[in-house]
This record gives C-alpha cells, structure tokens and sequence, in this order.
C-alpha cells in the first residue's frame, strides 16, 4: 500500500512517500518559512523524484499535533483535501508519537518535546524496545520542571527527542542528571518517514480514518475560550 | 477553454465558510455557506483561532454538500478558485490549504481570487449585464473602497478609508447598544422606524476638495459619545432615532462619495459589493442618486453581498480565462491589495 505522509506542526516541513517498510522518498527542510509556501510544491517534487503518479497513492498519512495551531491546520487541511479529491483514505498520527517512534527500537523511555509557550511543552512517554511503542504518559502540556519530576519516578534513562532541545536541555539535564540521554540530532526532528511508519501500525490497529472523522489534535483550547471559561467557573465559585 | 467551465469557489477569509460551484463565471449551480455568527456571539467579536478551528470543521463536508447538490462531479471541474486575502491570515490559510491540494488531487488548475475582487464579481451573478468601465463601490466589515475597473483584472482604488471600514463602525455602535454581532442588520432593522433627523452627526471629508476616501471613526466616535451621554444624564436613548441617524450619516457619506467619483470617472454603472450593500437604506438611496446622474447601479442580492464562494467562483472564472493560474506555493496575505490582480 502506498502512502504519502506529512508533518508540518512543528518548525520541520517535512513529506515521504512508501510503502510498509520501505521509504521511497522523504524530504526535511528545517527553515523558519511558512509551511503554507512550502508543503505542497515539497509533495510535487517528492512524487516527481520518486516516479510516483498521484493516481496511484493508497492513502494519505499526516500528523495531527499536538504542536503550531497553524502548523497542524496546513498539514490536516492539505491531506483532507488530497484524500477528498484523490477518493483515498486517511490516517492520523500523533506528532509525539510519530516523534518518538523514530526511536522506537531503543529498550528505554523516549520523550519527545515540543514547544509548546507559556513556559510548557507537549510531551507524552514512551517505552521503546518492544514490538510497539507503549505510552507511559498520554501527551499533555506539562512544565519542565514537572516533567522532570515524573520521569524520576520512573528512574530509567530517558532518550529526550525534539527540535528545540538545546533550550530544554537547560533544565533536564540538572534535574536528571542520571537519566537524561539524547537523541543524535538527525534521530530528533518530525520526519514524515515515521508518520508513515507509525500510519501503518493505526491502519492494521484500527484501519483508515473517515474524512470528516480525521480530527487535528490542538491539545489546547484557544486562548479567547480558555479565558472565557475561568471567568464562567469564578462565577459559579 | 471549454463551453461549459464549472469553477468550484472556496471562501474562508473571515468568518464565514463557503463553497459554491459556478458554470461560466455567471451562473450559480449550488452556492453553500455556514455562518460561524452563533460560535463568535459569546465573544462579542471573531475571534480568529476559533474562526480558523471551525473553518478546518466545516469545509470539507461544505464542498461535498455543494458538488452533490450542484449535481456535479469532481471529474468535471475545469477549476479551484479561492480567496487569498485579505482577512484573517488563520482563516485564509485553511482554504488556502484546501484548495491547493483539490486542485493537485484533481489536477486542475489553481485560481487565486483576491477576496474584494471577488466581491465585485457577485454582480456578475446577478444576470445583468455588464459594460467596462464601471465604478465599484464595495463596502464591509473590512473595506470600504471606490474602485474604477476598465476590464477584467483592470482595477484602480480611487479611495479608501482612512480609517475604520463602513461595516465595523456598524459592528462598534451595535455593540456599544447591546444590540449583538453582527450589527448591520439590526441597526437597518430598528432605523427604519427612527427619526433620522433627531441627533446630527458629522459627515467627514466631504468638503475635502475631489478626494474620494472616506473616514468613519470621527462619526463612530461621536456616535458613542452621544450614547454615553444620554446614558449618564439618565435619557434612555431612543433606539430608532439614534441608529436612523447614525444610518443616515454613513449613507450620506457613502453615496456622496460615489456620486463625486462618478463626475471624475465617468461611467454608465455603478455595481454595488460587500456585506453593507445589503443595507436597504443604502441601496434605495444609492439607486436614487444614481438615477439623476444617468448611471445604473447593479446590486447583488443581499445573499451574494455577504462573503460567499460564489463570488470566488465567478472571479476565478475570468482569472482563469486571462491565463491566471496560481502556483502551489500560494500563501494567505492578510493584507492583500488590490493591485496587480
Ligand atoms: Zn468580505
């Protein structure tokens, strides 16, 4: 089954055409310009390169967030339009878990990191070494500091994955000095080649997702709601 | 290009998303939007991640819904017009999105429509026809503008506003009398049975010698001044008379404005746009005006001068037609002139 996957819900715009188990083609740019410009002249190229003709996609796979609100929007909205005029299915992965996967054969727990402002970032668990990823903690919007205070309850190494570790590194490292581990830099940026392998494991789990059905993944409401519904709860209080 | 060209029109610019499919850039064969009004009211306002999250909801559903009641095929789409500024960048960008990849998937060709022009195009829905060079008045939430437009793609804004556009001023008073979002059509509503003459207000830049921009927030600011003191010196303030005079100043302005750039530019029609051109007042008044200046004035109907994929359609059908074809690269602009289009 061929499938073409996308990421773009962080600052990596990143596109991958292939099959289960093998990668046909992917493309990474790690530039900060909008994804708005670059998604879709990036899936012409790869499908051009790759000697692979639109018609003949199976499915479309595409992260969904947690990450940039607009970010996940582009990258959702392009793959249900491509699925909806090319009549093929979807599938939706979560952005930390297609993150994380790309370490997935490592025995030790994997936590990819997002940024995510208001000094937090998205972050989700996972133990890495068996026939599948398993999730330890379900993504959420945590602290740093409260991150870290989970994972030493766990006392495993931990293998941090992301694109913006440099400045998370600040905080880890000294709070788990015995734990905290890196991913090498080319292992720690959203590629679309694990969204595409991750899609497998979700279609053979549970099988393609509607149209309508694929849902983006924000994580967070919108600030305007947000603030409108503490003021509804301070009046009740 | 072929006998029969169906463009299908996508529109998420602001607040509304909309599809439509329209055969020769003339004729509607199923025209949809959904309103997000009842998702913003609580906010007393748009608030544009909310607009963009609903948007992202609704469109997809929206153009099966309107290629099956249309009963068209995708197969048989000749084009995927869009609107691509300005509005909010958010917004813009999910039908961007969309149209960008259908187009791909479909392999046809990508229109981009600039969301004032599009507007403009709503008249050429309407069955009348249409003689270049025209004078443009469009007017809404966002702009207000006098365009003169020589051919298609030939357009000069002769003037804008300089500040608030006709449409939100319309917004900020309704809001300022708890009157709801959005404003226009409860303000036409009560000024109807109002006292146009029992507040003055001023009218600005009109005895600016020639110049054809406009400015709405001097008359805003007075407006609410007036509420604040009829409020404080304890005088309910009459509903009808303060919104038939406010009604009245913007009209005034608006059709004085219009009737000057016709002497300066003269032209035989005069076509109407935006979502204010569906204010009654000013249709009555603008058509009386025009009368006596020898110009027709063409209106769309209130439905197609609200934000509508019909009007992207339509537009996108003569882009299209003049060879302009937009690449995959395309961006949302949120402040997209006019120029060059
Ligand atoms: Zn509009």
């Amino acid at each position: 089954m061929l499938l073409l996957a996308m990421d773009t819900t962080t600052t990596v715009c990143s596109v991958a055409v292939g099959e289960e188990g093998k990668l046909l083609a992917e493309y990474l740019l790690n530039i900060k310009k909008t994804h708005s410009q670059r998604l879709m002249p990036l899936v012409i190229s790869l499908l051009k390169d790759s000697d692979v003709d639109r018609s003949n996609l199976e499915g479309i796979a595409v992260a969904v967030g947690p990450g940039s609100f607009t970010g996940i929007r582009i990258g959702v909205a392009t793959a249900r339009g491509l699925a909806q005029g090319l009549g093929i299915p979807l599938i939706g992965v979560n952005t930390l878990e297609a993150l994380a996967g790309i370490g997935a054969s490592y025995p030790a727990l994997l936590c990819p990191l997002l940024d995510a402002r208001r000094e937090q970032v998205y972050t989700a668990v996972y133990r890495g070494g068996g026939p599948d990823l398993e999730e330890v903690e379900p993504p959420q919007a945590l602290s740093l500091v409260e991150l870290a205070r989970r994972l030493k309850s766990h006392g495993d190494e931990v293998f941090f994955l992301g694109d913006n570790l440099p400045a998370f590194r600040k905080v880890l490292e000294p709070a788990l000095p015995e734990q905290y581990r890196e991913m090498p830099l080319s292992a720690s940026l959203n590629r679309a080649s694990s969204v595409l392998q991750r899609a497998f494991v979700t279609w053979h789990k549970e099988g393609p997702t509607p149209l309508y059905a694929l849902k983006p993944f924000y994580l967070r409401l919108p600030e305007a709601q947000r603030r409108l519904l503490e003021k509804q709860k301070g009046v009740e209080a | 290009m072929p006998h029969r060209t169906l463009i299908l029109g996508l529109e998420s610019s602001c607040d509304d998303t909309a599809a439509a499919v329209v055969l020769n850039g003339r004729h509607i064969l199923s025209n949809i939007i959904s309103s997000q009004n009842d998702l913003h009211r609580r906010f007393g306002g748009i608030v544009p991640e909310v607009a963009s999250r609903r948007h992202l909801e609704t469109i997809n559903p929206i153009i099966d819904e309107v290629l099956a009641k249309g009963g068209v095929t995708f197969s048989e789409l000749e084009g995927i017009a869009v609107s691509h500024g300005p509005g909010l960048v958010g917004s813009l960008l999910v039908g961007v999105s969309t149209a960008k990849a259908l187009a791909y998937a479909l392999d046809v060709p990508l229109i981009a429509v600039n969301h004032l022009e599009g507007h403009i195009y709503a008249n050429f829905l309407t069955g009348a026809s249409i003689n270049f060079p025209v004078l443009c008045l469009v007017v809404s939430g966002g702009h207000t503008s006098l365009i003169h437009m020589r051919d298609h793609g030939e357009l000069s804004v002769l003037g804008r506003t300089r500040d608030d556009a006709a449409g939100e001023v319309f917004d900020k008073v309704a809001r300022a009398l708890e009157l709801g979002f959005p404003g226009g059509p409860a303000i036409e509503d009560l000024a109807q049975r109002g006292n146009n003459s029992a507040f003055t207000f001023p009218r600005a830049l009109m005895g600016e010698d020639g110049k054809l921009d406009f400015s709405f927030s001097g008359l805003k600011t007075a407006v609410l001044n007036c509420i604040r003191r009829e409020t404080e010196q304890g005088r309910p303030v009459k509903l009808e008379d303060l919104t038939a005079a406010f009604q009245d100043a913007v009209v005034d302005v608006l059709v004085e404005k219009t009737a000057l750039a016709v002497r300066q530019h003269p032209v035989k029609q005069l076509l109407l746009a935006g979502g204010v051109a569906a204010n009654s007042e000013l249709r009555r008044r603008m058509r009386r005006r025009m009368d006596g200046e020898g110009v027709e004035v063409v209106i769309p109907p209130p439905q197609l001068c609200t934000d509508n994929g019909a009007m992207i359609g339509a537009a996108g059908y003569y882009n299209l037609r003049r060879g302009r074809v937009a690449s995959p690269a395309l961006n949302a602009v949120s402040n997209l002139g006019l120029e060059g289009v």
